[in-house]
């Protein structure tokens, strides 16, 4: 059986050994890291033991009884590691209280443009999935998607979902808007700073080449923008130098929240990680709009050029099939799908959602907050 | 079961100046002492030389750097429980080691002259100051943990044993590393590079180790480094994805998190290089 010796849970390495429990005497000492989770045979199993004194974790053990959690291979092995690496991902970055004095060749000068009043993107998600109902399926599947959650249902489901990619366009587009407006209104006071502004430009560049913003100056808009942010996201000249199709931006989307889903989700990407961690996620977000952002969110990572959707009435449907399909691929490969000890399981569950926890509730700090006018 | 004895002279009680001297006594080898000289005259110059490192990890240095000091992340497990008793390993190891104050204030690094460290324990390697390395610094002359396996473990006495194998920054460093590397440079119809001896002094989980007392904060930092291998992987993942191949999740969190450190290295005005595992050849930023 296998054992972690040692491991450092939130960088994703970790040594394990072929082992007794509790027993120094390997037959094969093994290290694994991120982000290829190959095994590197290790010749001794005291550079394993001695990495406790480099910041890793002594083994993983049950809380309960303190008796070390065994595995049957290197497979599962590489799954608790993958697992609990991207449930790290829920917690808020390290950032010191207070960073050094800026140099003073760093100071903004010059007035700060008046914040535009964006609506909550949560709001407009949860308006237009109460206008959109549940679409309809031979199969019943969108009144009930929990078999995601099921290994042995989830591929047959995905494909499903793929088939129905233009009965879901409607909730990817109203969520893809619902982002862009919490993106525009979470920066609203720091749109004219350059980094904001690199992001709303990167997002506002993806969203037009999945096919969910298709706004030009003079074409009447579905979603149109107003104010600074209007400006920043036709500013040619920076979308040309920046590196737009960057995936790491997941993280530094704010997600629009529904009233019921947890405040301490800060980013698309951590909507993201949530069912990637947890097997049992879409046993209770079982709902068409509750898997929408997890198959939004798998879009953009499969997004590239070649599959951009078009603006041609006549190729756009295909392309969405197309991307659909990838997302859903890709989603397959992604969630749960190496079986593990029930106990294992549930202390990954556990650790996603106490990660997730230590961020800061964004319902409880924007009391009130989430009124707002449609900006059309 | 009887075990073949140790080298009397490697493993003996003299200081390790009188070791090494020990060792070249009687080796009539036209290029050993060339090679001694050599040896000596790279590690010791002050600002190319030696240098107490720790390799960390992306989390671990965002952390590092977010408190302003350094601490085992790990304390508490962070996943699962903890063991009901502290281990014997560590437990023995620290007797071995004989601390003299809280183990727990010891902070286990390596010695090195350039390269990345011990690549096992984190992909970022920080290099201290040598002005904050105190000359009384204990120095161990292989991973202490060692000391658990055989042969070192099957020693009629462990204790004397370990003793023998430690020293102090001052003045054993140069002696204990000379001696680590001279046999290896036996027979040799060359004179060494600085290439071939920065990789004898720490190569793959080969190191001398180094305990240092007391937390260790930025400012005592002289630079960051890293290795091609994860450039090159970041470069690589980037260039699968314009060829139409998505990144898994853990590739997507894993390039997020080192441009965390990017972002914090550049934030507190910390040096960060890209060195090749020798130390020499390219160098960037």
């Amino acid at each position: 059986m296998w054992y972690f010796d040692s491991w450092a849970v939130l960088d994703g390495q970790a040594f394990v050994s072929n082992r007794s429990a509790d027993s120094i005497d390997a037959k094969a000492t093994v290290f694994l890291s991120v982000p290829d989770l190959e095994p590197v045979p290790i010749g001794r199993i005291s550079t394993a033991l001695r990495a406790q004194r480099a910041g890793f974790q002594d083994g993983f053990r049950s809380p309960d009884t303190g008796e070390e959690f065994e595995f049957d291979d290197l497979e599962q092995v590489r799954e608790v590691i993958r697992r609990a690496y991207l449930g790290g991902g829920l917690a808020p970055v390290p950032t010191p209280i207070e960073g050094p004095t800026p140099s003073p060749f760093r100071r903004e000068y010059g007035e700060v443009p008046e914040p535009s009043y964006i609506q909550n993107g949560g709001a407009y998600y949860e308006e237009a999935v109460k206008k959109l109902g549940v679409p309809e399926h031979p199969k019943y599947i969108f009144e009930d998607l929990s078999g995601l959650s099921d290994r042995s249902k989830r591929k047959g489901l995905l494909e499903e979902i793929h088939r129905s990619a233009d009965k879901l366009e409607p909730f990817l587009r109203a969520f893809a808007e619902a982002s862009l407006l919490e993106l525009a209104r979470m920066n609203a006071k720091v749109v004219h700073l350059p980094s904001a502004r690199d992001t709303f430009v990167c997002w506002t560049h993806m969203l037009r080449c999945l096919g969910y913003w298709e706004v030009e100056w003079d074409s009447p808009n579905k979603l149109a923008l107003t104010g600074i942010e209007r400006e920043i996201a036709f500013d040619w000249a920076r979308m040309h130098y920046l590196s737009l199709l960057d995936k790491s931006i997941l993280f530094r989307i704010p997600c629009p929240l529904r009233r019921k889903w947890s405040g301490r989700i800060q980013s698309l990407g951590h909507k993201l990680l949530l069912p990637l961690v947890d097997r049992e996620y879409f046993e209770m977000n079982n709902q068409v709009a509750e898997v929408i952002p997890a198959l939004f969110c798998a879009m953009v990572v499969v997004l590239t050029p070649e599959l951009f959707v078009s603006r041609l009435g006549l190729l756009q449907s295909r392309d969405r099939y197309r991307l659909v399909g990838r997302a859903c691929e890709w989603l397959e490969e992604e969630l749960p799908k190496v079986e593990l000890p029930e106990a294992v399981e549930s202390q990954l569950t556990n650790f996603a959602w106490r990660r997730l926890g230590m961020n800061r509730d964004r319902f409880e700090e924007e009391e009130g907050g989430l009124q707002g006018i449609l900006v059309r | 079961m009887n075990h073949p004895a140790l080298d009397p002279v490697y493993f003996s009680s003299e200081p390790w100046g009188v070791r090494v001297q020990n060792w070249l006594a009687g080796k009539d080898e036209s290029f050993l002492e060339g090679n001694h000289r050599l040896v000596r005259q790279i590690m010791e110059n002050e600002e190319s030389g030696l240098r107490m490192v720790m390799n960390i990890s992306a989390e671990a240095l965002l952390s590092f750097l977010a408190a302003h000091r350094y601490y085992n992340l790990y304390e508490n497990p962070v996943i699962g429980g903890a063991r009901r008793e502290p281990s014997e390993e560590r437990r023995r190891v620290d007797e071995l080691l004989a601390f003299d104050r809280d183990p727990s204030n010891f902070y286990f690094g390596a010695v090195a002259l350039g390269g990345t460290g011990v690549r096992f324990y984190g992909e970022y390697c920080m290099a201290m100051k040598p002005d904050r390395v105190h000359s009384g610094t204990r120095i161990f002359d292989r991973d202490s943990y060692d000391l658990l396996l055989s042969p070192l473990k099957d020693e009629e006495d462990v204790t004397a044993l370990a003793k023998k194998l430690a020293g102090h920054w001052k003045p054993d460093v140069f002696d204990m590393l000379t001696l680590k590397l001279l046999p290896e440079l036996r027979g040799a119809n060359r004179l060494i590079t600085t290439g071939t001896v920065s990789e004898m002094i720490l190569h793959d989980q080969e190191f001398v180790e180094v305990h240092r007392e007391g937390s260790i904060y930025p400012w005592e930092i002289e630079e960051v480094r890293q290795s091609p291998d994860e450039i090159a992987m970041e470069a690589r993942i980037q260039a699968r994805g314009n060829a139409g191949i998505p990144p898994t999740a853990v590739e997507l969190r894993w390039l997020q998190q080192r441009q965390e450190v990017v972002n914090a290295l550049e934030r507190d005005g910390i040096r960060y290089r890209v060195v090749t595992l020798h130390g020499r050849g390219y160098q960037w930023r």
